[in-house]
């Protein structure tokens, strides 16, 4: 079923929305959950809280064109809630990878400054940074930071060598903490 | 922490950068699969062009059997008849013969070579270029002397040399000059230059021509030796002299057509003096 008439079937109330949505989108959501929480069980409990998050959430939203990226954003925000939660030890290694990687993008941090941007100004800012970027660089980043795929995944998925892909990450890692730094970023 | 409102800002980027990951198909190296396969093709291709060369001739399947006489009856009556004795064009294990490469004719005119000077070695160039042997109005110079180490090529032959290059060989009388004198050719000096020039792998034919003249009562016979250099252009170019010796490069036909001298010519650094 093509994603209008499942959101359609949301908008109408109707219950085999869920269904069919588990059944079109049900497996890569849960990948998305498990390549950060790395637990099969908390992962289902994600996708299954994306479809009850979904059904609150549409209406009023009509994601007809992009109903995967809605819903995965959801499953993601609930994975690394939950991750947040728990305690360091029980984080997967990816994820704990992730982070110190993340960490290198972000320009050191000022207590004093105190016009922090919100997340939504840094959202803007990462789009504005990726849309200089070309088709490639854009998904590489993409799909290890949002999709937390492993540099084996990414490279198998398009084809590039391992190195070529972490490079990859890496030069775009400078460029984004440079950038950020250039807009004045600071959290 | 800020690593967790990073990874928060990275979800709230825009749904196209997610869509356009998600949906990208995977990107194929497409030279992957075509590089074996045409390395494949090209060993294949070697192969059938090495092979040939590289395997002992394969027996014929049928190879029609001579009669003693050595001649071969045969039902088919061929159109053209090959070289081979048994053989035909067509029959497994022919092999076509060389083509018979015909030399180059030769420009020069036809010279009666009156014998060697004790080189019975000495023939032609052999790699089918024609021999230069004249070029336009003589410009022999007469009189000439040419210091030791120096050589003096005519203008003729420069300018031959410059017109075919390396396309021609060049037929070219040398004098000799010792101290600035011309030296003769039957002498020792002459001998032994001869001699260095051939074991440099050059070709020196010395043409002995007799001079019969008549005088009534009684005959007198001279002999005169003329050496000459059948060389090619690079040759000539690089031609290393004796630094004991002077040269006077010149086309066979310069000299035995001689008319009166031109001017002097300087070529590769060295000069013909006065």
């Amino acid at each position: 079923m093509d994603d209008s008439r499942i959101v359609d079937l949301f908008l109408s109330r109707n219950e085999s929305a869920i269904s069919e949505t588990a059944q079109k989108y049900g497996t890569r959501l849960r990948r998305i959950a498990d390549q950060i929480l790395n637990d099969a069980p908390s992962s289902e409990e994600c996708e299954n809280d994306t479809y009850l998050q979904a059904w609150d959430l549409i209406p009023p939203n009509e994601p007809r064109s992009y109903l995967f990226s809605f819903l995965g954003k959801i499953t993601r925000h609930l994975a690394i809630d939950m991750c947040r939660k728990r305690s360091s030890d029980k984080r997967s290694a990816l994820f704990c990878e992730l982070t110190n990687e993340i960490a290198a993008c972000i320009p050191s941090r000022d207590e004093s400054v105190e016009d922090s941007l919100e997340a939504d100004e840094l959202s803007r800012m990462i789009g504005v940074f990726l849309d200089k970027h070309s088709d490639d660089q854009q998904k590489v980043f993409v799909r290890r930071y949002w999709f937390f795929d492993t540099v084996p995944e990414i490279s198998k998925r398009y084809g590039f060598t391992q190195s070529k892909v972490k490079m990859m990450l890496s030069r775009m890692r400078t460029e984004l903490h440079d950038y950020l730094e250039k807009e004045g970023y600071s959290i | 922490m800020k690593d967790y409102e990073f990874l928060d800002a990275v979800g709230g980027i825009d749904n196209r950068f997610v869509e356009k990951a998600e949906c990208a198909a995977a990107k194929r190296s497409v030279w992957k699969y075509v590089m074996p396969v045409a390395a494949c093709l090209v060993l294949m291709i070697g192969v059938y062009f090495a092979y040939p060369k590289l395997s002992p001739a394969q027996a014929p399947t049928y190879v029609p059997a001579p009669n003693p006489n050595g001649t071969v009856e045969r039902t088919d009556i061929p159109e053209t008849y090959p070289e081979h004795p048994v053989l035909r064009p067509g029959d497994d294990g022919y092999i076509e013969p060389a083509p018979t490469i015909e030399p180059a004719p030769d420009v020069a005119p036809d010279i009666s070579f009156h014998g060697y000077y004790g080189f019975e070695d000495q023939t032609e160039i052999q790699n089918g270029k024609p021999m230069i042997t004249g070029y336009g109005e003589s410009t022999r110079i007469a009189d000439i002397a040419v210091n030791n180490g120096e050589i003096c090529f005519s203008e003729s032959l420069l300018s031959a040399m410059n017109e075919y290059g390396d396309t021609a060989n060049y037929r070219v009388l040398i004098e000799l000059f010792q101290d600035g004198v011309q030296i003769s050719n039957s002498s020792e000096t002459a001998t032994q230059e001869i001699q260095r020039l051939i074991d440099m792998g050059l070709i020196v034919p010395v043409e002995i021509i007799k001079h019969e003249e008549n005088h009534g009562d009684y005959v007198t016979v001279t002999t005169d030796y003329y050496l000459t250099l059948h060389a090619t252009y690079e040759q000539l170019k690089g031609f290393l002299p004796s630094d004991n010796l002077g040269y006077s490069f010149m086309l066979y036909d310069e000299y035995f057509g001689a008319s009166p001298a031109s001017e002097q010519v300087v070529f590769n650094g060295y000069s013909p003096t006065n």
